[in-house]
């Protein structure tokens, strides 16, 4: 099996608890592999070990078969990377700054304007594209970003925190390009925190807590921790004071005003039993929402952030 | 038109903005116009005039380095298949160009009321420009790279012009002094180019560098030419 990112135990270290400490992680070709973290939890760090922005203090790391080195041409041409920040030549309008990008990345000539005009139609920008970026919105500078890293259709696309300031529409479109990406046989790369989306469009995934991978696999090993439950969101019409369940099929229970979130144990004939406790405490239920849980609840039980799977 | 390589995506971003073009062109004759109008000594008009090719050349490209870096276009290039050597090569190129129109109408001025016009003097000063004016920016590049905030580069650069000046022989030296900077000048082309530029005002014959002078210009206008005619050299 071919990888697209081996890593052995690698350290990036700033201070303690800063970066990346002793990760190690194998993502085959053609996976859709997301990192999901908190905020500070050492992602970014992993982009720019990723693309040679920076050096690991230890360990080993391989991007393509070859390690990670700065601005060679040979490994940089393979990626198109997404940071957490646009940067883009200001007074060049969106389509100028594209072409450059297609340009030196070897998209050959007669090539480009049509890739551009469907990416830019794709991202909701063709009638932007001509004016100057100092003009656009932080959203759309985002959306030129994206542009330029696909524009030559990159062997890994890395995206770090990807689904910020865009809209649900691009988001939507995003998707679909990551799923074509996918059935192609192309790498995708995704560092971010948000667990919905991300649990929407990965493959597979890891979780990373104070630079520490703490749990990886596929999506559905990473659900099958939390596939036993299921979330019900209770919304109550006036504010009462809800006991702890001594029932059985509830898990949990946390409240937050009137609403009540209650994992319940899988299965359908918890959710009326749940029902009818509510009443028999006096409760006055305005609306009831039912999900199965995601890869954020996985997120959350994993990195022990949310009690509500242990609290019982 | 749509940039191919770092020299074009920095003259198209440089001369997008037209105000901001205008502001340069214009800061620049409003500050030289004193050395064209007044009775200066052929002296003073010439090492006035070198420090604002000191100012445009080597505190513009350290400042415009910083600013780079600072705004993050510079680590934009790191994930960009794009040679170091080849983008220092058009940020200096781009810089020495821009700077040229800058300084043209004011050198234009300077030789239209007092210069005289002499073929050979006029080459050889051309020479010493585009060379003083590649070498100031590379300098100037090399300094904004160093440091890190806009503060930090504009007291350097200020530091720099003064040293730059002082070891071109712009400014009166000791005797000590003034022997170890004339030891330096015939490799140093911003003294070349106030020897030329003294040269040119004064009215003095050839200094007899002959049609070997024409080289400087024409090799600059040939790489001028190269980048922005050329797409970028591709592996």
């Amino acid at each position: 099996m071919k990888f697209a990112v081996e890593a052995h135990d690698v350290f990036r270290c700033y201070a303690p608890d800063r970066g990346i400490c002793g990760v190690s992680l194998s993502v085959p070709c053609g996976e859709c592999f997301a990192l999901l973290g908190r905020n500070g939890s050492g992602k970014s760090t992993w982009v720019r070990l990723l693309t040679a922005q920076e050096r690991p203090d230890k360990g080993f790391l391989s991007v393509l078969g070859s390690t990670p080195k700065r601005r060679e041409r040979a490994f940089v041409s393979r990626l198109g990377v997404v940071m957490d920040n646009s940067i883009h030549w200001e007074e060049l309008s969106g389509f100028q700054n594209a072409y450059f990008c297609a340009r030196v990345r070897n998209v050959p000539v007669g090539d480009i304007p049509s890739r551009l005009g469907i990416l830019f139609e794709k991202a909701g920008l063709a009638d932007r594209a001509e004016d100057p970026v100092s003009t656009y919105s932080y959203g759309m500078r985002r959306k030129l970003s994206f542009i330029k890293a696909l524009v030559h259709d990159p062997e890994v696309l890395v995206l770090d925190e990807p689904t910020a300031g865009l809209d649900d529409a691009f988001l939507l479109e995003l998707n679909r390009i990551l799923r074509n990406r996918y059935n192609l046989g192309r790498t995708s790369l995704i560092c971010g925190t948000d667990a919905d989306w991300i649990g929407s469009v990965a493959s597979s995934a890891a979780f990373m807590e104070k630079g520490c991978i703490v749990a990886e696999g596929s999506m559905n090993a990473l659900l099958a921790g939390v596939s036993g439950y299921q979330q019900m969101n209770v919304v109550l019409r006036n504010w009462i004071r809800v006991p702890v369940p001594g029932i059985r099929g509830i898990r949990s229970a946390r409240q937050e005003g009137t609403t009540v979130h209650v994992v319940l144990e899988d299965g359908p004939e918890w959710i009326p039993r749940a029902l009818e406790w509510f009443t028999s405490i006096g409760a006055c239920i305005r609306r009831v929402e039912v999900r199965a849980p995601g890869l954020r609840d996985a997120f959350l039980l994993k990195t022990g952030y949310v009690l509500d799977y242990e609290s019982e | 038109m749509n940039p191919s390589n770092v020299f074009q995506l920095e003259m198209i971003s440089m001369l997008n903005t037209k105000r901001r073009l205008l502001l340069r062109t214009g800061m620049t004759l409003v500050l030289g116009l004193p050395f064209v109008l007044i009775e200066l000594p052929m002296r003073v008009r010439a090492a006035g005039v070198l420090f604002l090719v000191l100012i445009t050349g080597f505190f513009g490209a350290a400042v415009a380095m910083t600013r780079r870096k600072s705004d993050g276009r510079w680590k934009e290039f790191e994930l960009l298949p794009v040679r170091l050597t080849e983008i220092l090569g058009d940020f200096t190129l781009a810089g020495a160009v821009m700077d040229l129109l800058q300084l043209a109408p004011i050198l234009a001025l300077l030789f239209v009321y007092h210069g005289t016009i002499q073929g050979m003097n006029m080459l050889e000063t051309a020479a010493f420009l585009c060379g003083t004016l590649v070498a100031l920016n590379a300098l100037g590049m090399l300094l904004g790279w160093m440091l890190q905030t806009n503060a930090e580069v504009h007291l350097a650069g200020a530091l720099g012009v003064g040293c730059i000046a002082v070891g071109s022989g712009l400014v009166p030296l000791p005797v000590e002094v003034a022997g170890i900077v004339a030891s330096m000048e015939s490799w140093n082309p911003v003294s070349g180019l106030v020897r030329s530029l003294e040269a040119c005002l004064g009215g003095s014959v050839d200094s007899g560098s002959g049609w070997g002078a024409a080289l400087v210009p024409a090799l600059f206008a040939a790489w001028v030419l190269s980048r922005a005619l050329n797409r970028p050299h591709l592996r």
